[in-house]
């Protein structure tokens, strides 16, 4: 197991080192922040749910698990599940199945060459590209929009069977692509 | 295959994209629980869903923003509880057995509040998947998995609701017909509740929970939840 670039962070934080938090926020509040908005309309709400996610790193470090993944990935996931728990549960506005899966093709297109992206997330931009339109749309209406299968079998006008597939195909494939872009470890 | 396993695992990657209703959830999870195909397949998509956020394209953070996180920080005192003992240790690779007690030892720190219940869920899956050792508890409504860790055992159970006021749950250990306490524990979420104890499950035959009056009793008394086979 190579050493973490963020492992310096991480050593920080777990010894309470508010400076280690605050360079953590530097690297990755664009990338949590990011996150909140692409599923929260309100931009206000957006930054609180950073604020949040930033505060339980804070609190629970111990909750990231390195042997797992990045902590990049780490933080831009626990803001997904953050900001879903808003839609879901404080009916807070919601993005709409046109503006989920608008945005998420802009972005494909967008991303080539980004020197600003990390490795791990270039890889999973590619994956998403090669998957069908059809599974895409599905996985992002669930992922970013919240939606349940069964939503997401209404949205699209498709049985809820169907839905399921697109779902599981899908991130079956996409599990696949991510693990061969990874290369043998 | 039973179709019953068939229709859980058709849902396994809308659990892991978080796209399950609850009740369709609780079932799965029950399910997962108890299968290592379902479990394994569920891991694997955990991990894959959990990537997706990294499609995002980062944007400029709102101005301030390490301020206002730091001002929060500040606000809420008293300080931080401190981090779960070892796992500094963690940063560096570990023997199995040591890795499952250190995940068991976090996850038990996440269940005291289990809003990112997706991450938890993970850790959940790589503490069961890493055990195959251990007993298969099982009863009317709940089931569980009593692991082997380094420091003792540790008990995942889902379906249990919160005992009574005046009861507790009591796990017990059985070297052949005879019972050794293995602790109380509470149950305060139905889904998922874990309980460690520095008991190891050397020389043990099998394992039951009942429902105990409150702090639990020298030998098993009340009703039978869980047991293993």
């Amino acid at each position: 197991m190579s050493r973490s670039p963020d492992q310096d962070l991480i050593e920080g934080l777990l010894d309470r080192d508010e400076e280690a938090l605050r360079r953590t926020i530097g690297r990755y509040g664009g990338r949590v922040y990011a996150m909140a908005k692409r599923v929260l309309v309100d931009p206000a709400l957006a930054e609180e749910v950073s604020q949040d996610v930033f505060l339980a790193l804070w609190r629970r470090p111990g909750a990231f698990d390195p042997a797992r993944g990045s902590l990049e990935g780490f933080l831009a996931g626990v803001a997904r599940n953050k900001a879903i728990d808003l839609v879901r549960h404080e009916q807070v506005r919601r993005r709409s199945r046109v503006e989920l899966i608008a945005e998420t093709e802009s972005t494909l297109r967008v991303v080539q060459d980004d020197a600003e992206r990390t490795i791990e997330s270039r890889d999973v931009v590619a994956s998403l590209k090669q998957l069908s339109r059809e599974q895409r749309d599905a996985i992002v209406l669930a992922y970013f929009g919240g939606r349940t299968y069964r939503e997401v079998a209404e949205e699209l006008g498709i049985p809820e069977g169907t839905a399921k597939t697109r779902l599981r195909d899908g991130l079956a494939k996409l599990r696949k692509l991510m693990a061969d872009a990874e290369g043998p470890t | 295959m039973d179709r019953e396993h068939d229709n859980f695992r058709s849902l396994i990657a809308a659990y892991a994209l978080g796209a399950l209703p609850p009740d369709e959830e609780r079932e799965l999870r029950a399910h997962i629980v108890t299968c290592d195909e379902c479990m394994a397949e569920a891991d694997l998509l955990l991990d894959a869903s959990s990537k997706i956020a990294l499609a995002v394209q980062p944007e400029e953070p709102p101005p301030g923003l390490a301020d206002r996180v730091l001002a929060l920080v500040h606000e809420q005192q008293p300080a931080p509880e401190p981090t779960v003992p070892g796992w500094r240790s963690r940063l560096v690779p570990l023997t199995a057995a040591v890795a499952l007690s250190l995940v068991v030892g976090v996850l038990g720190y996440l269940l005291i509040d289990t809003k990112d219940q997706l991450a938890t869920d993970r850790q959940v899956l790589a503490a069961l998947l890493r055990a195959d050792q251990g007993f298969e508890l099982a009863g009317e409504d709940a089931v569980a998995k009593l692991v082997p860790t380094s420091s003792g055992s540790a008990l995942v159970v889902s379906g249990l609701s919160k005992a009574p006021d005046d009861r507790d749950y009591q796990l017990w250990l059985f070297r052949g017909d005879e019972p050794v306490s293995g602790g109380v524990f509470e149950v305060t979420d139905e889904e998922l509740a874990l309980f460690r104890t520095d008991m190891s499950l050397e020389g043990f035959t099998g394992a039951a929970v009942t429902i105990e009056p409150s702090g639990g009793s020298r030998a098993p008394t009340g009703r039978l939840v869980i047991t293993s086979s």
